[in-house]
């Protein structure tokens, strides 16, 4: 695998998600009947071509469940990658997902 | 409803932030998504994918039917729009008309005209009046969004406590309706239907309007027909989260009743009427208003109050062989629902409970009849119910995986007559007693448990007990004394179940249910001769000792092959070739009865069969051919010497849909072979008349498009 590179000096602009936030996850069931709310971090990896080629949770929401839920959702977004100059490249951003009931 | 509140805006990281040396920085990080779960969710205004989850909560068989499919292809009656949900039996007793034979479980099987033993609900609350009657006329698909099934006694969700469970039509609403709705279908036999409709949404308000005009000549003599329908709906919403929406709708049908056949005459010419129907000019006419209110208030994070408050007035002017009836009916009925979704011991748990009071008064009088015209006076009463009941149930996950659902409804029924029919309209007070009452108390309980065993697969089982008071119309029905109720008891049961449905993709999905039910007293009409030689019949009623109800229902689709077109060389486009059937098996018998002990309470096929391939091409085109097979005849009376004769059904389906624009088309063939067939029948008729020929060959076509 090839070694992913960290936001340094070289980075002119971060990857960004194209066209704002687009599978939205949905609230699972079996944290909502539990009541649980919470935060999940994720780290994703947005490769030069804007896909998300990796994706781990840096710190969970509280529930297994709402994490995957995270995951999944985006796990399939589309990204405008960061670039360099003018070259794309991939990076790591780090993308909060928070789960909220009412 | 889950939503992402802010818009993002991402702004290029400036590179100076990032210029840095020494160890790497931790990554940029992004403004959050925030993902809203609604812990109860409005049953009006949820999507289809939760209402989907909610229903499945139940542990018991259930079936939604979304807009989509109620749209696909006719929607002229309610047969059109649910059929497919196996165990409900559902046919038309005048083609394309709304009168149906509907019974789940065989319930109301003593249902030889409009409805009882299922409750319609409209937007989770009762419709219809406070005895458990209700008609179809008033019902209206092109304003419904979704229909929900719950079959059997499963559904204490909203109270009910039937014996067939409940149908909720939920309405559309300026939220989900189209800027502009339109759809133009017609047909066979005279068939015409046409809907427009709007949905609009201004800031805190939301309103939608719907109006629809069905005209039929119908494949019978004397079976002409014609709905004329508004519904509308305004909705408010609160700034704390509060919604208010009041409802309304005016119906106006006209309908004439051909009335049902004997075996020679459905054999010899299935398009004539009864001549007794004929001569009376037997019809229904009514016009029907109903407004509803509905208050809906976050208690707390985890509480919300429901207030539904309804009137409908009925003015009923139906001539019948025996008298021409004129009714004036007010029912009303209002409503506390009490929702509390909080885990309870760390374990997810749900409490809904309420309180119901329903009353209905309705002012009745009959007149002989002179060719559909009134003669003499023969009755005026007012005929009143009153039901009050109380119901909770509790959803406990055990483990995230298995719930267990305990309920149980209180209830207190009313039924009271008072006769009007003075010495000076030519009766009197006979008996001297004008008024009579009866009163009925009863308490249902329910268990029940929903296992999830996968994320897409579900075992469900219960045992409900059900209980249904006669209803004003069996305790007053012709040839009883004025001013005195018949003896009826209340039908009892206790329903036992187990099933479960689930898919595995999208190459299966399945939806099986058995189940046995005991029943008390169980309510049957027997339809009698008011005086020997008597060319038309009267409807009476009786309890059975003891009845026992035995079924099993089968709802399952395949997908058979993809890529069709491209395997043959005829283009690249996705496509597929699936299959679907639905299977209803019903036992229903008499256990114990003086007269009829052993043999198999009439009304119901044993074996009813719908199954349909379907090809689907990703530009819009659909074709479904599909049968609907009753492969074996079912006794039609009690003494189990007259049966239906077995029959098959050859229909297609096709479409179209255009995306883009919102615009389908469809067409469909109907009986394909022109079979001759019973599609209801009339149980226990003494003159042996109970057949209602189902259409002859039929074509229907229609277009519909909405502009968002």
């Amino acid at each position: 695998m090839v070694a992913k590179t960290s936001p340094d000096a070289a980075v002119t602009r971060s990857a960004t998600p194209t066209g704002g936030y687009q599978v939205r996850p949905s609230y699972p069931s079996t944290a909502r009947r539990l009541g649980i709310e919470g935060t999940s971090l994720l780290r994703v990896y947005v490769a030069a071509d804007g896909r998300v080629t990796e994706i781990a949770v840096d710190q969970s929401a509280g529930h297994p469940d709402l994490d995957r839920a995270a995951v999944d959702a985006v796990r399939r977004w589309k990204f405008e990658p960061g670039r360099r100059g003018s070259e794309a490249i991939g990076m790591w951003v780090r993308l909060p997902v928070q789960f909220v009931l009412r | 409803m889950v939503r992402i509140l802010p818009v993002l805006v991402w702004l290029a990281v400036s590179s100076s932030a990032w210029a840095q040396t020494g160890p790497p920085a931790p990554p940029p990080t992004m403004p959050p998504v925030r993902v809203e779960g609604e812990r109860v969710p409005d049953e009006r205004l949820m999507t289809p994918e939760r209402a989907r989850e909610e229903i499945e909560r139940t542990p018991g068989g259930v079936g939604v039917v979304e807009q989509p499919a109620i749209e696909e292809s006719r929607a002229a009656n309610l047969k059109d729009a649910i059929e497919w949900v196996p165990g409900v039996m559902i046919r038309p007793r005048f083609g394309a008309a709304d009168e149906s034979q509907l019974s789940i479980r065989g319930s109301g099987l003593r249902n030889n005209f409009h409805l009882r033993g299922v409750n319609v609900l409209i937007d989770g609350f009762p419709y219809g009046n406070a005895d458990g009657f209700s008609d179809f006329e008033a019902l209206e698909l092109l304003t419904t969004k979704r229909i929900e099934i719950y079959k059997g006694a499963n559904a204490l969700r909203f109270g009910g406590n039937t014996l067939g469970g409940a149908i909720n039509l939920v309405t559309k609403t300026g939220e989900d309706a189209g800027f502009i709705e339109s759809r133009v279908e017609a047909g066979s036999f005279g068939f015409f239907k046409g809907y427009v409709g709007t949905g609009q949404v201004y800031g805190p308000v939301d309103f939608y309007l719907g109006v629809t005009d069905t005209e039929l000549d119908g494949f019978r003599d004397h079976s002409e027909q014609a709905r004329r329908r508004f519904y509308g709906n305004v909705g408010y919403r609160f700034s704390g989260g509060a919604t208010l929406r009041f409802d309304l709708s005016l119906v106006r049908s006209e309908e004439n009743l051909p009335g049902a056949l004997t075996q020679q005459e459905l054999d010899s010419n299935p398009k004539k009427a009864d001549p007794a129907n004929v001569a009376a000019r037997a019809a229904r006419n009514y016009d029907y208003v109903r407004g509803a209110l509905t208050f809906r208030v976050p208690l707390t994070e985890s509480q919300t109050l429901e207030w539904a408050t309804q009137l409908n007035y009925q003015d009923l002017d139906h001539p019948l062989p025996f008298a021409v009836i004129d009714d004036t009916t007010y029912a009303w009925s209002s409503e506390l629902r009490w929702t509390l979704a909080a885990p309870l011991f760390g374990h997810g748990n749900r409490v809904i409970a309420g309180l119901q009071y329903a009353g209905t008064q309705q002012n009745e009088a009959n007149f002989v009849n002179v060719i559909g015209k009134r003669g003499a006076k023969t009755k005026d009463q007012i005929n009143q119910a009153t039901n009050l009941g109380v119901y909770a149930e509790d959803q406990f996950d055990v483990t995230p995986a298995f719930t267990v659902v305990l309920s149980g409804r209180g209830q207190y029924s009313l039924r009271a007559v008072r006769d009007r029919f003075t010495m000076r309209d030519g009766g009197g007070d006979i008996d001297g007693n004008d008024s009579d009452s009866v009163d009925f108390l009863s308490a249902s309980p329910r268990v029940g448990l929903v296992w999830r065993i996968s994320p897409t697969a579900q075992v469900f089982g219960n045992a409900s007990h059900a209980y249904e008071p006669p209803l004003l119309l069996e305790l007053t029905a012709p040839g009883q004394l004025q001013g005195n109720l018949g003896q009826l008891a209340a039908q009892k049961s206790w329903q036992f179940e187990v099933g479960t449905r689930g898919n595995a993709g999208k190459r299966l999905a399945w939806d099986l249910a058995v189940y046995d039910i005991e029943l008390w007293d169980e309510i049957q009409n027997v339809n009698v001769q008011p005086f020997p030689s008597a060319r038309f019949t009267i409807p009476r009623f009786r309890n059975i000792d003891r009845s026992r109800h035995t079924g099993a229902e089968v709802g399952l689709t395949g997908l058979l092959l993809e890529d069709l077109a491209k395997r043959a060389g005829l283009g690249s486009g996705l496509d597929s070739l699936s299959a679907r059937t639905s299977y209803t098996w019903s036992r229903f018998v008499f256990v114990d009865d003086v007269n009829f002990g052993g043999n198999d309470l009439p009304g119901a096929p044993r074996h009813f069969v719908l199954a349909e391939l379907r090809y689907e091409h990703v530009c819009g085109f659909w074709i479904a051919p599909g049968v609907e097979v009753v492969p074996h005849g079912y006794y039609v009376n009690s003494e189990n010497n007259a049966r239906t004769q077995a029959y098959t059904l050859f229909n297609v389906k096709l479409g179209y849909d255009y995306k883009p624009w919102n615009l389908g088309v469809f067409f469909e063939a109907r009986n394909l072979t022109d079979a001759v067939y019973a599609s209801s029948v009339q149980v226990d008729a003494a003159n042996r008349r109970f057949y209602e020929p189902g259409d002859g060959r039929a074509f229907y076509g229609g277009i519909q498009w909405r502009w968002k």
